[in-house]
């Protein structure tokens, strides 16, 4: 679903934010994205959603190349950011529809989801409010009932737990593996390590913007928990800032 | 001592806030800097040199006491061109600041906290009166008798002469908001009080000039008459009595009084109002958040209406975005009906028996005017700002987005336009080709000003700046406005020009009109070519 080859990116032409990463996310993958901060997780996400242009590789989603034809792209995947950022004199529903717009949904389609994913999510009876208004979990789980809506091949997300409540968390954690039984790929970087450890099929850690291990969870952690294997892999130095 | 250093942090951090916005736009825009440089350095020039020579040949005619004149001069002129600017700071200061919270659980007094912003706001304010006052002091600093007293009331006086109008201007307002923050007409109520201030400074300003400038126009030594300035100035703001006893008798002591009589009125309504204000800064936030209910409807449009909707969503949300897009065609659609109830007085006699009817050129004039100062396109663009990602990741062409905002930015010109074109037929009954000849102005102009604008915001996007207003402010709005100069003599000496070519109103306007639109047609290719790749550059 997601394949990243030899991806590099630099800010300043000099020093690689990312340099040579290669991952493949396969449908109904729970993949992990792992690193200390700077590490170059939301630069690669960025890069992968388009948001940002790599210098070197490829990154393809379902096949179709996000530097070639990224308007494609963008109809089969989702994003979410770390920080939902969103236009603040906007209701909830006015938000909703505007991507239900975006992606051409009907009436009956865009009903069925929202009043699904609100109600979920406990977002219901906020929807008529202006965003403005919202805490920022509530601005996340918007953002996400969003993500949702269009039923997206793949989900990117960036840090997508930070700011919820343990009832939202819970909730979405389990609406996450609801999609990736129906084949879904989501790729999520994070720095809850408990919840990737729960979750998650596949890893990958990057350092210094290079991935330093990937693979499937069971193998990379063995008998271990993931913290102690990402504190060893990171060297006890520079695990000091997740 | 601590609370004295306490003040100092917070003024310090006040001002690195607004500092590190210009850096974060010197270092994305360096481009835009250098074409702002070049804009301004000319207009700076002329008017530096423009003082010179005023001053200069009213030495040449014996006007001895010029040097005091020219101190009342730019006391007057830099306080009275910042008087638009305290309404507008006054109002960012009684908005909510994302940091008004924190601070507030910080062991500093309201008053400090305050003061701090307060002072900010008239540095910022007072770049603008540097910026208008330096070329005349430079000259004045040339030709004049320069006395110590004399340059410490310079240098102080028109800074300090807006301590009060700023202190007076921040607490009203937030005494108004206070005042309405129940009312179930808030918000048009806020629209209302933004209005009759924004009148309140024109008309102050208005009447100042007409009392400075009254007979003076013809008049090359236009100096001599600029005590009615000081003395118009006095009217409304008597403090100043202090300044001219300090010139006329070169004592500095009057000078220190005045100082002294600014800092403790600052002092005095900062330590009266303190807790008031900073109780109405914090609940500005918490009131921002309460709204009414929207209706819960699933209904599907075309993307490009969503996206109109949500421009006119954010226009319709924000007072200030209100009066700065309305407020210019509302006065333009009003000067046209007193064009049109004055249009007699308007048939001027040429060659003895001629009579020509100006209004014939002055409504095409006022359409192609206003299609300059509908100026959205050049900042709608960078307004997404933070949310950017959000467009750039759903299935949206770019060119969908670019022509939304630029549709946006011509409705807005086309309902005032369409409402001065009815009036232009009505009243003054042009042929058919005169008629069809300002409709193709009005199309020329308004696609070649939407889409210029458009690219310049391309071009140079307010990357990294947060605040709606400073954003508003920002390179691609300073360009657009300084073009503005340029176009008010282009594009109606276009509309002549195509007259005398043509002996044709009705062909001149068409040919102008065409002229303009084959320009803007330019500007789309330009931003189809490379709208997508500069889009990139905005998140």
């Amino acid at each position: 679903m997601l394949e990243i080859r030899n991806v590099y990116k630099s800010y300043d032409g000099k020093k690689d934010a990312i340099k040579d990463i290669t991952l493949d996310i396969e449908s109904g993958d729970i993949f992990a994205f792992i690193g200390h901060n700077g590490a170059g997780k939301t630069t690669l996400i960025k890069c992968i959603v388009g948001l940002l242009d790599y210098d070197k590789g490829s990154i393809k989603i379902d096949g179709i190349d996000v530097k070639e034809n990224l308007l494609a792209a963008k109809k089969i995947f989702a994003y979410i950011p770390d920080n939902p950022n969103i236009y603040e004199t906007m209701s909830g529903i006015q938000y909703l529809n505007f991507i239900s717009d975006a992606f051409n949904l009907f009436e009956t389609e865009r009903k069925e989801k929202i009043g699904k994913y609100s109600e979920i999510l406990d977002m219901t009876s906020k929807l008529g409010d202006k965003i403005s208004s919202y805490s920022h979990g509530m601005k996340q789980k918007l953002v996400i009932i969003g993500a949702l809506i269009h039923s997206p091949k793949l989900l990117v997300l960036d840090e997508p737990f930070v700011g919820l409540d343990p009832e939202a968390s819970f909730k979405i954690k389990n609406i996450f593996k609801e999609l990736t039984e129906e084949g879904t790929a989501i790729f999520f970087s994070t720095h809850v390590l408990e919840t990737a450890e729960k979750i998650c099929n596949k890893v990958a850690v990057i350092r210094h913007g290079e991935v330093i291990k990937c693979g499937e969870m069971s193998v990379i952690k063995k008998d271990e928990s993931l913290e102690d294997v990402f504190m060893e892999l990171l060297g006890e130095g520079d695990g000091k800032d997740i | 001592m601590v609370k004295t250093f306490d003040l100092v942090k917070i003024f310090l951090k006040e001002m690195y806030k607004f500092n590190n916005r210009t850096v974060n736009k010197r270092k994305s825009n360096s481009k835009g800097l250098l074409i702002l440089l070049i804009v301004l350095v000319p207009i700076y020039l002329l008017m530096f040199v423009s003082n010179f020579i005023q001053i200069f040949i009213s030495f040449g005619n014996g006007v001895v006491d010029i040097f005091d004149k020219s101190i009342y001069t730019i006391v007057v002129l830099t306080s009275v061109s910042s008087l638009f600017f305290i309404v507008i700071s006054g109002n960012q200061l009684a908005m909510t600041e994302k940091d008004n919270d924190v601070l507030g659980t910080l062991p500093i007094p309201e008053r400090t906290i305050i003061s701090a912003k307060l002072i900010t706001a008239m540095i910022v304010e007072s770049f603008f009166e540097i910026f208008i006052g330096i070329s005349g002091l430079i000259a004045y600093l040339v030709v004049g008798n320069i006395t110590l007293n004399g340059l410490l009331v310079l240098l102080i006086a028109p800074i300090l002469s807006i301590v009060l109008p700023t202190v007076l201007f921040s607490f009203l307002i937030l005494a108004v908001r206070k005042a309405i923050q129940k009312s179930k007409y808030k918000r048009v109520l806020e629209l209302l009080g933004l209005v009759l201030m924004i009148v309140f400074v024109f008309g102050l300003s208005f009447m100042i000039s007409m009392t400075t400038s009254a007979g003076e126009m013809d008049n090359p030594n236009i100096l001599t008459g600029m005590m009615n300035a000081y003395e118009a100035f006095m009217t409304y703001f008597p403090g100043l009595i202090l300044i001219k006893l300090s010139i006329e008798q070169n004592n500095i002591l009057f000078f220190i009084l005045y100082v002294a009589l600014m800092i403790g009125l600052f002092a005095v309504f900062t330590v009266l109002f303190q807790k008031f204000a900073f109780r109405m800064m914090v609940y500005e936030k918490v009131n921002n958040q309460q709204n009414k209910k929207d209706k819960i409807e699933y209904k599907n449009s075309t993307i490009f209406k969503t996206l109109l909707k949500k421009e006119f969503t954010k226009l319709f949300n924000d007072n200030l975005y209100i009066v700065n897009a309305l407020l210019l065609p509302v006065f333009a659609v009003v000067g046209a009906i007193l064009i049109a109830v004055f249009k007699n007085d308007m048939i001027m006699e040429v060659d003895g028996d001629t009579a020509f009817n100006f209004t014939i050129l002055i409504f095409p004039i006022i359409l192609v005017l206003l299609s300059m100062m509908t100026l959205t396109s050049s900042f709608t663009l960078s307004l997404e700002n933070k949310s950017t990602w959000f467009l750039r990741t759903l299935p949206i062409d770019e060119k969908t987005i670019f022509r939304a905002k630029a549709v946006f930015n011509l409705i807005l010109y086309y309902v005032p336009g369409i409402i001065i074109y009815a009036i232009y037929i009505i009243t003054v009954l042009p042929n058919f080709l005169e008629a069809f000849g300002t409709l193709c102005l009005m199309v020329g102009s308004s696609t070649l000003t939407t889409y210029i604008n458009q690219f310049i915001n391309l071009r140079h996007p307010a990357i990294d700046m947060e605040d709606k207003y400073v954003i508003k402010q920002s390179t691609s709005v300073m360009i657009a406005s300084f073009l503005i100069i340029g176009e008010m003599f282009l594009f109606p000496g276009l509309i002549v020009g195509m007259y005398f070519a043509t002996s044709s109103f009705g062909i001149g306007f068409i040919l102008a009109g065409v002229i303009l639109f084959l320009f803007g047609l330019l500007f789309i290719y330009l931003i189809n070519k490379n709208g997508k790749k500069l889009y990139k550059r905005f998140c």
